[in-house]
């Protein structure tokens, strides 16, 4: 990263790494898709959910040979139980970052949640235009906006794991006290969710989460999308092309001259 | 003449106990037995303490050792008998084991290596051979019914519980096969390998006892596995879970089914509270017992493993399929020539 791409700002290349890492200079053919928000919390939950996934399938396959071989090359199930632990404190701690992300606009902008996640119609439409597209009854899928049906899937359902799991595990840390307020029956309850859920999300994040965002054609073998913030431009208005055109008339309307080449380059409005 | 009488009052008898001491046809245990049967023999060694030396020799005659001479185990022992070698009884006792393992090698053996065996080469004083066979005598003490008071001659307060066990009593019934001492303390469920449970690799040892236990209950021992306090057990290295005697008790274990059932919710919740602090009547109504959750049983937890089930499939048909799909066009695509 020399002088002449990079304006030279106070503060040496700290600063110019801490300017990279929020996407404030941005190359004109890249579109800043996730802020460092964003992109922390998903590293937070990234970490936590691969400790937690190797910590705890050895734990319910125990019976698996491998398994017992991985737990005692760790110091025995006591050990692995308390590293599990720790990564659960972790994923919550990125759950709180997120709550806190998503009600954010509302003392900083006086603006209420960012509604980007909320499934519409049109996501529904979105699926009928994909299976259309599949049996070829239609030449091109639909055209997705921020967020794809698809995606806005897979946030669901780490929505819906992180509460099962989280809400299961506090309840077999605590038992003692989930009984407490809870009928007992709770506890067997938590222990079977906690085992079967987690079954779920690992199949889902590795069969699909992860092959869909890395293994497909055009980013295989691996996006960097989710760690850079950044997305190629060509790749943008393929992926996500009604968002990129909304990019381009906001951007326009800011600079009604067009000069710029990339309007999209300012980051993508929220 | 009343001295003449006198002197052959005792002169007599003594010179004939002389013949029969010095008459080598009538055997040594002839010899030994004339003085050693009679009652109240004692020999004082030099600590003070007092060894019995007296022998019953109807009971002696008709056990195993009835056709063995004295002078096999006790050595040959001119009259009068020297000054015993032995300074108190504790000599006496190790000197008595090495004595029996002269014939009885393998017993011997593994009775080295038992938890009583460890303690009397350690100095302490633990069963040897003759504490619990005689060695004069007919009693047999493997027998199922003689193990507890044999055992119980030193171990009184175990023994005392044992029998108000459920096991205990189902032996007093004649159910021979009940478990006894020797079932969960040796290996080899003989008396002459017992190990101590706070011994490693002892069948009472944490790490071991509900394998000992499934020997005989290979179910429960099943269902111990599948819950969370099992798979602790198993997988542990610290020692701290629970097995089945924390909850079911050992020497006095009661019956966990019927009419007399120990396992109660009631008195479940103060033996959960053993380990889980703070626990409350609802958090002992939670523990299903080694039973798996069905219909009937914790319905919550079944029905919530059914759901689950069922969505996991469901969703991981929806994402595989879809994945598939996508790729399966992009190929289609890219065969027709339209590049994406």
């Amino acid at each position: 990263m020399n002088a002449s791409s990079v304006p030279r700002r106070p503060g040496g290349k700290a600063r110019v790494w801490w300017d990279w890492l929020r996407g404030v200079v941005l190359r004109a053919d890249e579109v800043l898709r996730f802020d460092l928000h964003q992109r922390a919390q998903h590293f937070l939950l990234m970490v936590s959910v691969l400790v937690l996934t190797f910590t705890g399938l050895p734990e319910k396959f125990w019976d698996f040979g491998p398994s017992q071989a991985f737990i005692s090359f760790l110091g025995g199930l006591e050990r692995v139980q308390d590293i599990h632990h720790i990564a659960a404190y972790v994923m919550g701690l990125s759950c709180v970052y997120h709550a806190l992300y998503l009600i954010r606009p509302i003392f900083i902008e006086g603006k209420l949640f960012v509604l980007g996640m909320i499934p519409r119609i049109k996501d529904f439409l979105d699926l009928f235009q994909t299976i259309r597209y599949w049996l070829g009854f239609a030449d091109n899928g639909p055209r997705f906006g921020r967020y794809s049906y698809l995606e806005k899937f897979d946030y669901w359902a780490v929505f819906w794991g992180v509460a099962i799991m989280a809400g299961s595990g506090a309840i077999l840390m605590w038992p003692e006290l989930a009984t407490r307020v809870l009928p007992g029956g709770v506890v067997l309850m938590a222990y079977a969710a906690h085992s079967d859920e987690a079954v779920l999300a690992v199949g889902w994040i590795f069969l699909v989460h992860i092959v869909r965002a890395h293994f497909f054609p055009g980013v295989f073998p691996f996006n960097t999308s989710i760690f850079t913030g950044r997305v190629p431009l060509h790749r943008y208005q393929e992926e996500h092309p009604l968002e990129y055109e909304a990019m381009l008339k906001k951007g326009r309307a800011e600079e009604p001259s067009g000069a710029r080449d990339n309007p999209a380059g300012k980051g993508p409005a929220r | 003449m009343s001295r003449w009488l006198h002197r052959a009052a005792w002169g007599l008898p003594l010179a004939l106990l002389f013949l029969l001491l010095i008459s080598e046809p009538a055997g040594a245990q002839e010899r030994c037995l004339v003085c050693h049967q009679l009652r109240g023999l004692v020999l004082t060694l030099p600590s003070g303490e007092k060894l019995p030396a007296t022998v019953d020799r109807t009971a002696y005659e008709a056990s195993a050792h009835g056709e063995v001479p004295c002078t096999d185990c006790h050595g040959d022992r001119p009259s009068p008998h020297p000054k015993t070698t032995y300074n108190s009884l504790g000599e006496y006792r190790v000197g008595l084991a090495q004595t029996c393992g002269d014939c009885h090698q393998e017993a011997e053996g593994a009775w080295e290596q038992s938890v009583h065996g460890k303690a009397v080469a350690g100095g302490q004083t633990a069963a040897l051979c003759s504490d619990c066979h005689q060695p004069h005598g007919t009693v047999e003490p493997s027998l199922v019914a003689l193990f507890t008071p044999t055992c119980g001659s030193c171990h009184q307060v175990v023994i005392d519980s044992y029998l108000k066990s459920v096991h205990g009593q189902a032996v007093a019934q004649g159910k021979t096969d009940a478990a006894t001492c020797v079932d969960c303390h040796s290996r080899e469920q003989k008396a002459h390998t017992l190990q101590a449970g706070r011994e490693a690799g002892s069948p009472s040892s944490q790490k071991e006892i509900p394998l000992t236990c499934g020997r005989c209950h290979p179910k429960p021992l099943a269902s111990y596995e599948s819950t969370f306090h099992g798979r602790d057990w198993r997988l542990g290295v610290r020692g701290e879970e629970p097995t089945c005697i924390d909850c079911h008790g050992s020497f006095g274990i009661q019956p966990a089914h019927g009419p007399e059932t120990s396992m109660t919710v009631d008195r479940l919740s103060s033996i959960c509270g053993r380990c889980h602090q703070g626990t409350t009547v609802s958090f002992a109504q939670g523990w299903p017992g080694h039973e798996e959750p069905s219909p009937n049983h914790f319905p919550l937890a079944y029905y919530t493993e059914r759901f689950l089930i069922y969505l996991t499939a469901g969703a991981m048909a929806f994402g595989i399929l879809h994945v598939e799909l996508d790729l399966l066009r992009w190929w289609v695509d890219r065969r027709r020539g339209r590049t994406k």
